[in-house]
């Protein structure tokens, strides 16, 4: 096996990994992390897809994988700023005493 | 051949002393020990390694950049292990912590 | 021998994903997140995309494990604890995954070799009339304009919104506990003239190797945290410079834009002559932005100073100093 095809089925295993993680887990910070990974992921599949294994791998999509890494940045940068607010909204609730809400 | 065997040396011990501070990172039972095997010996190897590869003449330009490397890594690694100690053990009386 | 450190090195990656994704504690997960990070690092590197090695140690892992951290160290452990982690019950999923991406990856091996042609998609790169000679930034910028100005516009807004969720729609009112200790201000002086100057090699360098706007803005977040974190607040956008310096790498692209509509005819024509000025002005105006943003977003996770209740009305309820919609 080449050196793509390597990293290709980890890319592929990697995803799915993420992927399921993402649906099993209730903690919000952990489905992040999920999300990263599985993001990670695509992206060794987008970049193996493009790649000889000797010089250099195909230009555009490794400019793909650039764009996915911005946009999970950004994402990632949101979705925490959210899960904090979440959080402290439960927290909240909580020391309301009433327990009438949960985050 | 002789410089290809001292790179091989050089490199290898370096890796040892990398593996060291890891385990070492892994066993040591408090967080100072830890950091003292991590810094030092993870340090050293670096510089070992970063050796092994100057010695194989790649010019003055990439020796210089390797050396640069390693004196980063240093200041990186001896600030990180004083931060982390200070911070785990904030000396009495100087106010609130991180 | 290549081929035996290959497997080494994915097998490496997936252990550190698996361990990321069922580490006990969520600090430990983030850690080894970055860990993660690293190997992938690697891995980029060896598939021939070191733009992408690049801007996986700058932003995948430097930027998101900032995050990461900032949004780990400041929160209480979870009401409910992760638990029955170990169990088989929690494992199987992950199982039935992991054979799904092994098979996943049989057909995506085939679908490779079938479709392996001599044409790549980057050749084309090339033989576009790029101003710029390195191939991954000319398709960033000659062929994807469009595609770099949605993604900056993907970031743009996701800062917004986050400064949204502040008073004032600025970090102004963020409390930023000051670091100095001295150990840590010796190594800011020395880090962040170093940080700088790469930044501007990343810059200048991105038109002809690897290089761009996105990794030396992610740099310069970097430098901007840690002048923030030890009480250098004032050199740092955080008030109502904020979203000017957000918003600049988007309103200069679309100036550019209409710009070059207005006088060659074309949306983003950028021309030989002037057109390697252009990109790389515009990529400096990029490099603001992108490091304003990320370094907000990561100062954004922290919640505001409550502010001093403003002396309520005499015969008003004691409320909530802050305004807490249900």
């Amino acid at each position: 096996m080449s050196a793509p095809d390597t990293f290709l089925v980890l890319g592929a295993v990697v995803t799915l990994l993420g992927a399921a993680r993402l649906l099993t887990t209730r903690d919000h910070l952990r489905q992040i992390i999920a999300l990263n990974v599985a993001g990670a992921g695509t992206l060794l599949v987008l970049v193996a897809l493009g790649s000889e294994g000797t010089g250099t791998a195909d230009p555009v999509l490794q400019a793909l994988a650039l764009t996915g890494i911005v946009i999970t940045v950004a994402v990632t940068g949101l979705a925490l700023v959210l899960v904090r607010r979440v959080d402290a909204a439960a927290a909240d609730a909580d020391a309301d005493g009433d327990g009438d809400g949960h985050g | 051949m002789l410089l290809d065997a001292l790179t091989v040396v050089l490199v290898t011990a370096g890796c040892l002393f990398v593996t060291a501070g890891t385990v070492g990172l892994l066993r040591f039972p408090d967080l100072s020990q830890r950091l003292h095997a991590l810094t030092k010996a993870d340090t050293l190897g670096l510089g070992l390694v970063v050796l092994g590869l100057v010695v194989q003449g790649p010019g003055w330009a990439v020796a210089a950049k390797l050396g640069l490397l390693w004196l980063l890594a240093l200041l990186a690694s001896a600030t990180n292990g004083a931060l982390l100690a200070r911070g785990a053990a904030p000396p009495p009386g100087t106010g609130s912590g991180p | 021998m290549t081929a035996l450190l290959d497997v080494l090195l994915a097998a490496a990656v997936l252990v550190a994903a698996v361990a990321t994704l069922l580490a006990p504690r969520a600090g430990s997960g983030v850690l080894l997140f970055l860990v993660l990070g690293l190997l992938l690092v690697l891995v980029w590197a060896r598939l021939g995309a070191p733009d992408v090695a690049l801007a996986e140690a700058a932003i995948a892992s430097g930027a998101t494990g900032a995050l990461l951290v900032s949004a780990v160290t400041g929160r209480r452990p979870p009401a409910e604890p992760d638990r029955a982690r170990r169990s088989w019950a929690a494992l199987l999923p992950l199982g039935a995954a992991a054979a799904a991406g092994a098979l996943l990856g049989g057909v995506l091996v085939r679908a490779r070799r079938d479709g392996a042609g001599p044409g790549r998609l980057g050749d084309l790169a090339r033989e576009a009339d790029g101003v710029v000679s390195h191939p991954v930034t000319t398709v960033l910028l000659d062929l994807r304009a469009l595609d770099t100005l949605l993604e900056i516009a993907v970031l743009t807004a996701a800062v917004l919104a986050a400064l949204a969720l502040h008073r004032d729609g600025t970090l102004a009112a963020v409390a930023l506990p000051a670091d100095t200790r001295p150990v840590l201000r010796g190594f800011v002086h020395l880090a962040v003239p170093l940080v700088l100057l790469l930044v501007g090699w990343f810059l200048v360098a991105g038109s002809s190797r690897p290089g761009g706007a996105f990794q030396a803005g992610a740099l310069l977040a970097g430098a901007a945290l840690l002048l923030a974190l030890t009480g250098r607040r004032d050199l740092v956008p955080t008030g109502r410079w904020l979203p000017p310096a957000v918003v600049v790498g988007l309103a200069g692209f679309l100036a550019l834009a209409g710009g070059t509509r207005l006088l060659a005819g074309t949306w983003l024509a950028l021309a030989p002559p002037w057109g390697a000025a252009a990109v790389l002005a515009l990529e400096a105006v990029l490099v603001v932005a992108i490091g304003a943003g990320l370094a907000a977003l990561v100062l954004a996770a922290r919640p505001d100073r409550r502010v001093a209740a403003p002396t309520p009305p005499a015969d008003a309820a004691p409320a909530p100093d802050r305004q807490a919609p249900r």
